[in-house]
């Protein structure tokens, strides 16, 4: 990268809005505890965010395009979510995931 | 409840599995950064500076198409958004800490430290939750930031064709299945990645958080509803 500068300038205002995120309600405490809604919403983060960012993945080749990227790694997925289901086991999702893809590619 | 020892050790062990993640993902961020001509300096930089992975990716990519700035750090911002969802969720078992303490546990914050702590103090065991959360997090950072060094200065050895970047939709896929315990965030699950999909091409990556939140509100109101309000 010729303008280290401006890589440098990103790298750190992303970091810095990045904290600025993390920190913001953890230095917040206390404001929502007693909301009960706010917990109730709060619940389906987890289940909301790792389905958004996981499932594209599977389908589309890259971020802003809609090009479908071919079956192997939709294949892997399902089975990759088949084993997770049964398993619970990060390892074994991962590992499933990986060993389906490489069958896949170098199968064909 | 005040064992610090103790409970960073099982936040560490607990979060361990999710190794098989945080390493490969790192390789890929130090090997991508290099590719683009970013030096292994940069790569460290980037990974001690933002010391997050997805957006690292994304944001390299667009360093090497020479997208304008705006765009970078707007997009940056976005997929990073997350993190206010985590912030908001673990804020009310950090009760009790200072300040400055609250900004240094804010740091390690990542998709795998989240997961971890949530699961443990949903199974509701006995420990020093803040601290807990932070062996997770500090054994991810080190897992991460060394293997981006790896990638960094080796990565030209791995072949590309091990695809080794499908780690990470696996490993959100790993997190994901396991903590839909019921029909409402089977759905919620579903809409979130529908909506993601359908918006996938919107810039920025908004995509992505318009469909964590329409996840989250469908959720949140079909639960209502069976509780009815």
């Amino acid at each position: 990268m010729d303008n280290s500068l401006r890589f440098w300038l990103i790298v750190g205002v992303l970091g810095v809005c990045t904290l600025g995120i993390r920190a913001s309600f953890i230095l917040m405490t206390g404001k929502l505890s007693g909301n009960e809604a706010c917990l109730n919403l709060l619940r389906f983060i987890p289940v909301s965010v790792f389905a958004a960012l996981s499932v594209p993945a599977l389908i589309f080749a890259r971020s802003g395009s809609y090009d479908f990227q071919g079956n192997e790694r939709l294949l892997a997925g399902f089975v990759a979510i088949l084993v997770a289901w049964y398993s619970k086991s990060i390892l074994a999702t991962i590992g499933s995931g990986m060993l389906v893809l490489w069958l896949l590619k170098w199968m064909i | 409840m005040n064992r610090p020892i103790k409970s960073l050790i099982a936040g560490a062990v607990a979060s361990s599995p999710l190794l098989t993640s945080a390493i490969p993902f790192g390789v890929i961020c130090g090997a991508s950064c290099v590719e683009a001509g970013i030096s292994e300096w940069g790569a460290l930089g980037m990974s001690g500076i933002m010391f997050a992975g997805v957006s690292q990716l994304v944001t390299t990519q667009l360093l090497a198409q020479d997208a304008s700035l705006w765009v970078i750090i707007i997009t940056g911002v976005m997929i990073n958004m997350r993190m206010f969802m985590y912030s908001a969720s673990l804020s009310v078992h950090f009760e009790d800490e200072p300040v400055l303490k609250r900004i240094g546990l804010a740091y390690f914050l990542t998709d795998q430290a989240y997961a971890t702590s949530i699961k443990g103090y949903e199974e509701g065991i006995e420990i020093n939750k803040p601290i807990y959360y932070l062996g997770a997090g500090m054994l991810m950072w080190t897992g991460f930031f060394f293997s981006t060094a790896v990638g960094a200065y080796f990565g030209n050895i791995i072949p590309s064709g091990w695809e080794l970047d499908f780690i990470v939709p696996l490993t959100f896929i790993a997190l994901l299945v396991p903590a839909i315990k019921n029909w409402f965030m089977l759905y919620s699950a579903l809409a979130a990645a529908g909506v993601a999909l359908l918006a996938h091409a919107f810039p920025c990556n908004m995509g992505l958080l318009l469909g964590a939140i329409t996840g989250i509100f469908l959720g949140y109101s079909l639960e209502r509803r069976r509780d009815g309000q």
